[in-house]
């Protein structure tokens, strides 16, 4: 074992933290066992059974053939460790859902846990209507597990030591550090969140006795669209998503959530440490405020000609509403699909699709390329501006507050536009790849921006019977624009390096 | 006048002629709802989910091959759904004939149909869930084989390994 390669060595530490998390993933899967047991739902209590005893025996075999990290992890192990936890996770978690019947095939059911994880909401799942509790659960929780950041608190609560944590909770596309520690801080993330869950849950399930959902489905679906909205998921426990309820109320208790969901934990914690100014200083809330009204007049001015809208309810919950959900990525879709696509008007669709691009706070539950890059690139462009009108001399400095004020320098701009370009070129891959199969150029960017914005709103083109090589793209997508591109670029160049050595150490003594 | 309606009725233009309903399924009215907008329709289609409060009236949903769409109803119409499908059955299916609105006024812009009939098609009637015997032995298999790993893990760590 000592003269084991170092590559080899390296890969190992990589394969044993994603070994942990797909363990954790096995213990999740009880949630939804347990929910089989408890409705009698048999054939899902088999299903659950399966799909927990093997995520079990992967992780196990994961942590028993690889060897714990010797030292700290590198960044590039951190990172590729976060990136093969999440794509093991896929497959694993897609084996009940395979199982249940309600996926065409394997590969749509990868399609709706990486949608799931990573908090889009496109769904290929068939006769949502007659699923189960028990699926419901599984469907509604992976969102909820991928919204907070499943690896480092993996390893928090399960590892027992866990060097260079901070890699991999960066590599899950965090850096907000609210306490010293990096298990304090995804601890801290999940405290915040479990607050919210029963807060929340309570609100919703009051409002579903509202509507006349009885006490056992009111609370169900309150947990459900709870964590839907708050981890910007979008998924509902029927097809209709939240039409489903024909209720201004259900829908209007959702908003704060959807809104909460897809602020920066840091906000979270600043305000509940009670520093409340942030919430109106911080350059995230300036951005989402600023984008949301600007999307949503360039999509109101386009929408009466065409949408046939009634009323000033009628603009709040069907517009406002799609537009905040748009902002937030979360996806709740307060008009159906087919409908949208066919009445909305190309104007209406693109407004809706620059705010699923924008999206909502880094270090959030939320998608797209996240204010704080947006505000950077736009006060960036300011001080270019001021450059030129100013006279040659004159020392131009702009400011961003995110927590304290930053001065903007070279490395700031750069770093936030070379993440906002990588999500262009994903987008307009995206969309080069849906037109080229026959799909309407404005439809085509809706529903690419809504899976690079991680959103799940959309005009039909995401459905069971599309060609394999859109779903694979869309998995990618979401995948890349999660993770915001690091982490899984450096998977692909360690695979490639792990790849590269064993090529030439083969035959080798 | 009637080469005329009988003409757009070839053409494929929904037309109520005499007062009939439109029949039409859940995806087209979905689909193109300015077509239909205004029009009696009748859908065929299997009560879903829950019976929902609304002023004056219920909502209940209705599954075709295709889609859903809410129907709003007079409660005492309502009434006379009995089995909603979910998991554990299958719905009533029923023919509903109402108002489609693509906006709806009294119900802040929603897609739905106001229905005023219901003709029960087929009674709902309860899902059979076999248990898989194989899927069974699937997940007893690979239970064991986890535990045999994980007892295997545990002898290293008490090894020192």
């Amino acid at each position: 074992m000592a003269n084991r390669p170092v590559g080899r060595a390296k890969s190992s530490a990589v394969v044993y933290y994603a070994g942990w998390v797909t363990l954790w993933l096995g213990l999740s899967m009880t949630i939804p066992l347990l929910t089989a047991l408890t409705f009698q739902e048999w054939p899902d209590f088999v299903n659950f059974w399966a799909g927990t005893a093997l995520a079990l025996f992967v992780g196990l075999a994961m942590i028993l053939l690889a060897r714990p990290a010797q030292g700290e992890l590198s960044w590039m192990e951190g990172f590729a460790a976060s990136a093969l936890s999440w794509v093991v996770c896929m497959f694993l978690a897609a084996f009940p859902y395979y199982l249940s019947g309600h996926f065409g095939s394997y590969l749509d059911a990868c399609f709706d846990v990486m949608s799931g994880f990573t908090t889009t909401g496109l769904v290929l799942i068939q006769d949502l209507d007659h699923a189960s509790n028990a699926l419901n659960m599984w469907r509604h929780l992976l969102t909820f597990l991928g919204g907070q950041g499943m690896v480092v608190l993996a390893l928090t609560l399960l590892a027992r030591s866990n060097p260079g944590a901070f890699k991999l909770y960066a590599g899950e596309a965090k850096d907000q550090r609210l306490l010293p520690s990096v298990g304090g801080t995804a601890l801290a993330i999940w405290e915040i969140s479990l607050v919210y869950l029963l807060l929340g849950t309570l609100a919703m399930f009051l409002a579903g006795l509202w509507i006349g959902l009885p006490p056992v489905p009111a609370l169900l679906h309150g947990l459900w669209i709870f964590m839907s909205a708050w981890s910007t998921g979008g998924f509902a426990p029927n097809s209709q998503n939240i039409v489903y309820y024909h209720s201004l109320l259900y829908e209007a208790v959702a908003i704060p959530i959807m809104i909460a969901g897809s602020m920066n934990f840091g906000l979270h914690y600043a305000a509940w440490t009670g520093n409340r100014r942030e919430i109106f200083k911080n350059i995230e809330s300036v951005v989402f405020v600023t984008v949301l009204v600007l999307t949503f007049l360039i999509g109101i001015s386009a929408l009466p000609l065409q949408g046939g809208l009634v009323g000033p309810l009628g603009v709040f919950r069907r517009v406002a509403y799609t537009f905040i959900s748009a902002q937030t990525t979360t996806g709740l879709q307060p008009v159906y699909a087919p409908a949208m696509a066919k009445t909305w008007g190309d104007t209406a669709l693109f407004g809706a699709s620059l705010a699923m691009l924008f999206g909502a706070s880094a270090s959030s539950t939320a998608g797209g390329f996240k204010g704080i890059r947006v505000g950077t690139l736009f006060k960036a462009l300011s001080q270019e501006l001021k450059r030129l009108l100013r006279p040659e001399r004159a020392v131009v400095i702009e400011k961003v507050h995110f927590y304290r004020d930053v001065i903007l320098d070279d490395t700031i701009v750069r770093s936030s536009a070379l993440i906002v370009l990588l999500y262009i070129l994903t987008f307009f891959g995206g969309v080069i790849l849906t037109t080229a199969l026959g799909n309407p150029i404005a439809l085509s960017i809706f529903e690419v921006a809504s899976a690079t914005g991680n959103t799940g709103l959309s005009v039909g083109i995401t459905q069971a019977s599309e060609p394999w090589t859109l779903k694979v793209a869309f998995i990618l997508i979401f995948f890349v624009a999660r993770m915001e591109f690091i982490s899984v670029l450096v998977l692909v160049g360690y695979l490639l390096g792990v790849l590269k050595s064993s090529v030439f150490s083969f035959g080798r003594p | 006048m009637k080469r005329a309606l009988f003409a757009l009725f070839l053409l494929g233009l929904p037309v109520p002629i005499l007062g009939q309903p439109v029949s039409v399924n859940v995806a087209s009215l979905l689909a193109d709802p300015a077509r239909y907008d205004g029009q009696k329709v009748s859908i065929e289609a299997e009560a879903i989910g829950d019976r929902l409060h609304a002023k004056h009236g219920t909502w209940v949903n209705f599954l075709d091959t295709t889609a859903a769409v809410g129907c709003f109803f007079p409660t005492s119409l309502a009434k006379d759904i009995r089995h909603l499908g979910g998991y554990e059955l299958k719905g009533d299916v029923f023919r509903v004939t109402g108002v489609f609105h693509a906006s709806c006024p009294k119900h802040g812009g929603e897609l739905d149909i106001h229905a005023d009939r219901l003709e029960l098609l087929q009674e709902g009637r309860p899902t059979p869930h076999p248990i898989s015997r194989a899927k069974v032995a699937l997940a007893a298999g690979l239970s064991l084989a986890s535990a045999l790993l994980g007892f295997e893990i545990s002898r290293g760590r008490t090894k020192g390994v």
